[in-house]
């Protein structure tokens, strides 16, 4: 019996997992279809470049991969953890973005290194995405060629303490005009302990079977 | 259980206590951490050798260290495990990305290492009992291309067999820290050594052990 519930408990893990994986695979190819089915109907989405219902960052995913932009952008995934707690279950992911783009003329890639925050459900037997919360911990530019960047390109790069994890994504974002949006969550900071905060008190907040 | 599900089963618990270390090491979730090992285990790492719980003790105070733009991620990666009954030798790829503030400057350390973990099943629950890291080579980046005079690595020595991790020999002495002799580096006869060691103790008939 006890045997039978950490296999029951493996088994969640590896489908909680899935979920995520089939993610990145969907976002970077651009399979739509699989990509909105990894998230519930009311489900949102909080990143740099989006925050809001998860069907608009499904939109806005084709729109950039139409727009020729991120073409080769890729979510490489590390080790997580999972919390379960019967239908629900909280997933921490180690993620890696390589994207590689043309910044002011000069080719760069650019490196984020983030711990994806999600809330999944299992709802009529599926997990799904309920909430997602990016939480983006270091970043990196890179010239493509080494020393190839034009003198000064680094000088608007800020790494004060509420910025620091977004340092360079910042400053490519207001040299292709695309600022950073206020509501983004870096690693370290008040919005990230809100944020896992909101997840506990979800994650624990649930009826008991017996009043059902 | 059937026999491939039991042992499907302790692989991924026991690849649930490393991953999780890794979590809450870089979170900062002692408690999380320390349930992670068995009171007894030992650590040999590239800034400490002995005991897991003084090394335990070090980790939370070399955390508490750490400045608004330090972090460290432990990026678990593929693995193998081998199972015998109530014990397993776990080998883990795992890269170290620690963002260091030195002399003023941001720089990205990368460790590529891995991790020889032996752990046991105690009371239903399988926690490490020894790890040993196996160094396999490292870099040091500025985090600001070209932020850094070549001189600042003028001390860097790829000589006397410990060329895999001379940025680590580097950084630590710039930031004060000494290193246990003896690490174990990769392709060495002390990896060899390490690893007949571990198969012996895998193979050993202990009369203690159950036949589950």
């Amino acid at each position: 019996m006890a045997d039978d519930a950490r296999a029951l408990r493996a088994l969640d893990e590896i489908d909680i997992c899935k979920v995520r994986l089939n993610w990145a695979y969907a976002r970077d190819k651009g399979d739509w279809e699989v990509l909105r089915a990894c998230f519930h109907p009311d489900a949102t989405a909080c990143l740099s470049w989006y925050n809001g219902p998860a069907e608009g960052f499904v939109e806005g995913s084709k729109r950039m991969l139409r727009a020729g932009k991120d073409h080769a952008g890729a979510h490489a995934f590390g080790s997580h953890r999972i919390k379960l707690n019967g239908d629900r279950a909280i997933m921490e992911s180690d993620v890696q973005y390589f994207l590689r783009d043309r910044v002011q003329g000069l080719m760069t890639d650019a490196n984020m290194q983030m711990l994806f925050y999600d809330q999944m459900e299992r709802r009529d037997g599926v997990w799904r995405i309920w909430r997602w919360t990016a939480v983006y911990n270091a970043d990196r530019v890179d010239p493509v060629v080494p020393m190839s960047e034009p003198p000064g390109f680094y000088d608007d790069v800020e790494f004060d303490k509420e910025k620091n994890g977004i340092a360079m994504m910042r400053a490519r974002g207001a040299k292709t005009g695309r600022p950073m949006s206020d509501w983004i969550v870096v690693a370290g900071t008040d919005k990230e302990r809100a944020a896992r905060a909101q997840g506990e008190r979800w994650l624990n907040d649930i009826p008991s079977p017996l009043e059902g | 259980m059937p026999t491939r599900l039991e042992l499907m089963v302790d692989e991924h618990e026991i690849r649930r206590a490393r991953t999780l270390w890794a979590f809450a090491r870089d979170l900062g979730e002692y408690d999380t951490m320390r349930d992670c090992f068995h009171p007894d285990a030992t650590v040999a790492v590239s800034w400490f050798a002995g005991p897991f719980l003084e090394f335990w003790e070090a980790t939370k105070k070399l955390r508490g260290n750490l400045k608004p733009t330090e972090r460290s991620k432990h990026w678990i990666g593929n693995y193998r495990c081998e199972v015998n009954g109530d014990r397993a030798v776990m080998e883990t790829d795992v890269l170290l990305f620690a963002r260091d503030e030195i002399e003023g400057k941001l720089f990205d350390y990368t460790a590529w290492m891995r991790f020889h973990d032996r752990a046991e099943k105690r009371q239903g629950v399988w926690r490490i009992a020894k790890w040993v890291a196996i160094y396999d080579k490292d870099r040091f980046d500025p985090v600001v291309p070209g932020s850094v005079p070549a001189s600042f690595f003028a001390g860097v020595d790829f000589s006397g067999g410990h060329d895999a991790v001379a940025f680590m020999k580097l950084r630590q002495a710039k930031l004060g820290r000494k290193m246990p002799p003896n690490l174990t580096l990769g392709n060495s006869k002390a990896e060899a050594d390490l690893k007949a060691e571990g198969a012996r103790w895998l193979a050993e008939p202990a009369p203690q052990r159950k036949a589950s």
